[in-house]
């Protein structure tokens, strides 16, 4: 009796946890598909009294929206394959091998990481007008990875540090190389650790909106957050129309999310090596 | 497996060529409809290889952007010259100026902005605008501004920007809830707004007197209370350019706020708007007297949903005080940035922006958001009655500035970059949340002042 008690309980809990983290998710989806009327209506309504379709049409029909879409794809896609590219044999490297200043290494990794964009966003500018890539995704593609590859850089070390030496070892002492330990070892055993890196890899550069106001003035060359930024004209906001753009902007990541998330299971290396 | 990851990795390369040999956007024709005069034919003056680099601040409605983008691809065809084009977010445009005047690449060659003397002022003393005057001189020769923009625009007798409309402040009243309580005259006062307002207030159905906000960062707080601060003389600045702010009628202007907000006559919400917050709470019909641009009236014509409320406003100047009545100048203008290559361009450019017969038309679809600012057009009758007057009246009348009444440079230079920080907004703020008294309030802008000011020496 006590037990499923505990269990009605936790329900409860998980429920209720549930409500408050999907609730902003809610509001945006119910924003969306109101008029401006209803929106700044003095009673808030839990479902629209006349649902509409408007806000998404307009963003989709008369906006540059899906053209921005696709620059974001391109850019986070880009961006996250060569963050992890990068990050990968960096991270290996200070978790697994040892030179002189690693930690100092490895805390320089983290600095870069919090440098927060407002500082950089003009040197990066300078940078990226110097090379002739300014107002162009591919200006983006150079500066997002000042903050993608710390971050994954970062998260992976514990990751690699994670998994058993012993493993390393084993393949040393059956002729293994460094080189093929790392990549055809390690790499297969960091997987889940990787793949949720990259999400939130993808993520940061997907929704990233100050350099990308800063370097794209072009319309054709710009990414969502700059459209829904630019819907709002002065101190009128079109939420429905901002909620739309938001709603479509979540779709991609949680397809990602979903899509990968059977690779996320831990535990790969457990029983790996014996007590 | 080394040759396959070394095969990967040149893929990935060759990958990113290829997108970076599509992606460029420098040249003319691939900025697709935002590059005008791509459509000319090659045998025309577009061959003489003029460019121009045009950025131009969004404004409230996409019929009257479509038409700024017309116009411009119109003188793009017309004049032969190759005009990269874009419109950006008000919000947007700032911060990219700033990015690109910093790295001294990519700067456009005229740009359009509001609170166009603020920002240049901000620059001060590296302003990166050419001086217009003989320009703005040409153009008043042969169509008279009005007065006050034409003195308002300048800054020590220089033009760094071609005005080009007026945007405004005015009172909007919900007439029917005034006319419940008996009130048939509207009140032409501050003193008179503030009784009104305490009238008709009924918080406990959720229905307040006034709309005036002070979030921390409310920019309509900022402008409407420094209005009622001036009329009533109390200022921020003095006239050579220290702080004012430590006054007993500023103080007692202060106090007044506060009370009304704790009697509840202001929305107990209004210490959390931003710029939207007094559209918001006029547009709920939960505020009967609310101060915002002309924005506020499109909206309510724009929705069916407002239909009541639009038949029961009425929208008037904003009141005077005991002292004047000064209001607010909010000019917008064409700047031909110093980096500007062929200034010549820029300003047919600009004049042909000012052509008297699109001109006219064009603020038409623009009204009554935005006013124009010739002395002729008080003889147009679209411009003599209703909204579209008051809107012309406000342009003609309005002489306030940020930093008003302060007269020197540094003074000016002062202001603007301390309005930048809503500083009247949060002082409200601190004071109605408690965080300060009022003379804690008054002292810390006071040193705030004085700390922007000895940056500038």
């Amino acid at each position: 009796m006590q037990n499923k008690l505990v269990t009605i309980l936790h329900r409860i809990t998980v429920a209720l946890f549930l409500i408050i983290a999907l609730f902003p998710i809610y509001w945006m989806l119910n924003t969306s598909l109101k008029t401006q009327g209803e929106v700044y209506s003095k009673i808030p309504t839990f479902l629209p009294k006349n649902p509409t379709l408007n806000n998404f049409k307009y963003l989709i029909f008369e906006t540059p929206f899906m053209n921005a879409l696709k620059n974001s794809f391109l850019v986070a896609l880009v961006v996250t394959v060569l963050s992890i590219i990068i990050a990968y044999p960096t991270a290996y490297s200070i978790s697994r091998l040892k030179f002189k200043g690693r930690n100092t290494f490895a805390k320089v990794i983290l600095f870069c990481y919090l440098l927060p964009s407002s500082v950089l966003y003009i040197p990066l500018y300078i940078f990226v007008s110097r090379v002739g890539l300014s107002d162009n995704i591919m200006g983006l593609m150079l500066i997002y990875p000042t903050f993608t590859l710390p971050y994954v850089a970062w998260i992976l070390i514990p990751h690699i540090s994670s998994i058993p030496y012993d493993i390393e070892e084993a393949a040393l002492v059956d002729g293994c190389s460094k080189f093929k330990i790392m990549y055809q070892i390690i790499f297969p055993l960091t997987i889940p650790g990787v793949i949720s890196t990259a999400i939130f890899a993808f993520a940061m550069c997907w929704g990233e909106y100050l350099y990308a106001l800063v370097n794209i003035t072009d319309t054709q060359a710009k990414t969502f957050p700059l459209i829904i930024a630019g819907l709002i004209y002065g101190d009128l906001y079109p939420w429905g129309q901002i909620m739309a753009g938001s709603i479509i902007g979540c779709i991609p990541i949680l397809i990602i999310y979903i899509a990968s998330s059977r690779f996320l299971t831990g535990g790969a290396t457990a029983g790996g090596v014996k007590g | 497996m080394k040759k396959r990851l070394v095969s990967i990795l040149l893929m990935v390369a060759l990958l990113v060529s290829l997108s970076a040999c599509g992606g460029g956007k420098d040249n003319a024709g691939q900025t697709g409809e935002n590059t005008g005069g791509s459509n000319t034919s090659q045998g025309e003056s577009k061959t003489q290889g003029k460019q121009l680099t045009v950025w131009l601040e969004k404004v409230f409605s996409d019929d009257a952007n479509a038409e700024l983008q017309k116009r411009v691809q119109q003188f793009a065809d017309e004049s032969g010259i190759d005009v990269k084009f874009e419109l950006l977010a008000a919000t947007d445009f700032v911060p990219k100026l700033n990015a690109a005047i910093e790295a001294g690449t990519n700067v456009p060659d005229v740009t359009l902005t509001s609170g166009a003397i603020t920002r240049v002022l901000n620059y001060y003393p590296n302003i990166p605008n050419l001086d217009v005057t003989g320009l703005v001189d040409e153009i008043h020769a042969n169509r008279p501004y009005f007065e006050s923009i034409r003195e308002g625009s300048k800054i020590e007798g220089v033009n760094y920007f071609v005005p080009f409309y007026s945007s405004s402040t005015l009172m909007f009243i919900r007439k029917d809830k005034l006319e419940e309580k008996g009130i048939t005259k509207y009140p032409t006062t501050w003193e008179e707004v503030f009784e009104v307002a305490e009238a008709v207030s009924d918080p406990k159905n959720g229905f307040y007197g006034l709309g005036i906000g002070c979030g921390p960062t409310d920019e309509d707080c900022e402008n409407t209370f420094r209005m009622i601060m001036w009329n009533n003389g109390a200022y921020v600045f003095n006239e050579d350019g220290t702080a004012a702010i430590n006054s007993e009628k500023a103080k007692e202007l202060i106090k007044k706020y506060a009370e009304m907000y704790g009697k509840e006559i202001i929305p107990p919400s209004a210490s959390t708007w931003d710029p939207g917050g007094n559209n918001s709470t006029y547009l709920m019909g939960e505020s009967a007297i609310v101060f915002n641009a002309p924005t506020l009236y499109n909206a309510l014509k724009g929705d069916e949903a407002y239909k009541e409320i639009l038949e029961n406003t009425v929208a008037l100047a904003p009141p005077a005080g005991t002292d004047n009545s000064v209001v607010m100048e909010f000019i917008s203008g064409f700047a031909i940035m110093n980096t500007c290559k062929d200034v010549e361009s820029a300003e047919s450019f600009i004049k042909y922006m000012l052509d008297a017969e699109w001109y006219d038309e064009y603020f038409k679809i623009t009204a009554p958001v935005f006013a124009p600012i010739f002395q002729d057009v008080e003889n147009d009758e679209f411009w003599a009655e209703g909204i579209n007057q008051q809107v012309v009246n406000y342009a003609k009348n309005a002489s306030g500035y940020y930093g008003y009444p302060v007269k020197s440079i540094e003074g000016r230079v002062t202001a603007a970059k301390h309005y930048f920080t809503y500083p009247v907004a949060e002082l409200l703020n601190s004071v109605v949340t408690g965080t300060k008294t009022v003379d804690e309030a008054v002292e810390k802008m006071e040193a705030d002042i004085k700390q922007i000011s000895s940056e500038i020496k």
